[in-house]
């Protein structure tokens, strides 16, 4: 997954959508469609919580398009789905979702605690943050920091 | 949206215990507490 920490810790989805409302503390996220009256990742359509299976395939669901255009820290992470899936070649579309795990963008570890303690799962700041952005494409589609 | 390949297969998956922590003071019923998550590493 990837989001934007505002300065209240909470996060939002990297595809940001006038209106949409931040990740819910401690509550499962469910996935609407915003464009049909189905249920989600129904076929044929784009709806569902979309996550990836490598880092070094995050800019396919918009990592670094939208958050950049935010105010906040940056923030990837590990989700668990569940739900009703669909598996990808190199990822999943989702009915529900919940991080794992969360690697926050900056040294600031003060931003990195509010993190944790709002959603409950570890939050890595810093080095650790720093090493998994190695693994990250870059606007050319070269790796590394 | 990107592209993350074709779709291989479609399937549910519904486990027994929520995967969305909750509170050690607050349970959710019939759950045992989440232990509490490792602390922030501060950076070097």
């Amino acid at each position: 997954m990837a989001g934007v920490v505002h300065p209240a810790a909470r996060l939002h989805p990297a595809l940001y959508l006038p209106g949409r409302s931040p990740l819910k503390p401690r509550q499962a996220m469910k996935a609407i469609c915003l464009y049909k009256p189905h249920r989600p990742p129904a076929e044929g359509c784009k709806c569902g919580i979309w996550a990836v299976s490598e880092p070094k395939f995050v800019s396919e669901v918009y990592w670094s398009a939208s958050p950049m255009r935010l105010r906040g820290v940056f923030v990837v992470g590990q989700v668990a789905l569940w739900g009703e899936l669909v598996e990808y070649d190199r990822g999943w579309r989702a009915s529900h979702a919940y991080p794992k795990h969360l690697y926050a963008f900056t040294d600031d570890v003060a931003t990195a605690a509010a993190l944790r303690d709002r959603y409950l799962v570890p939050v890595e700041c810093g080095e650790k943050s720093t090493l998994l952005s190695q693994l990250f494409p870059k606007p050319n589609g070269e790796f590394g920091p | 949206m990107g592209d993350i390949g074709e779709p291989r297969r479609r399937f549910t998956v519904w486990p027994k215990e929520t995967p969305v922590p909750q509170p050690v003071e607050d349970p959710a019923p019939g759950q045992k507490p989440v232990v509490t998550p490792e602390p922030v590493e501060a950076p070097e």
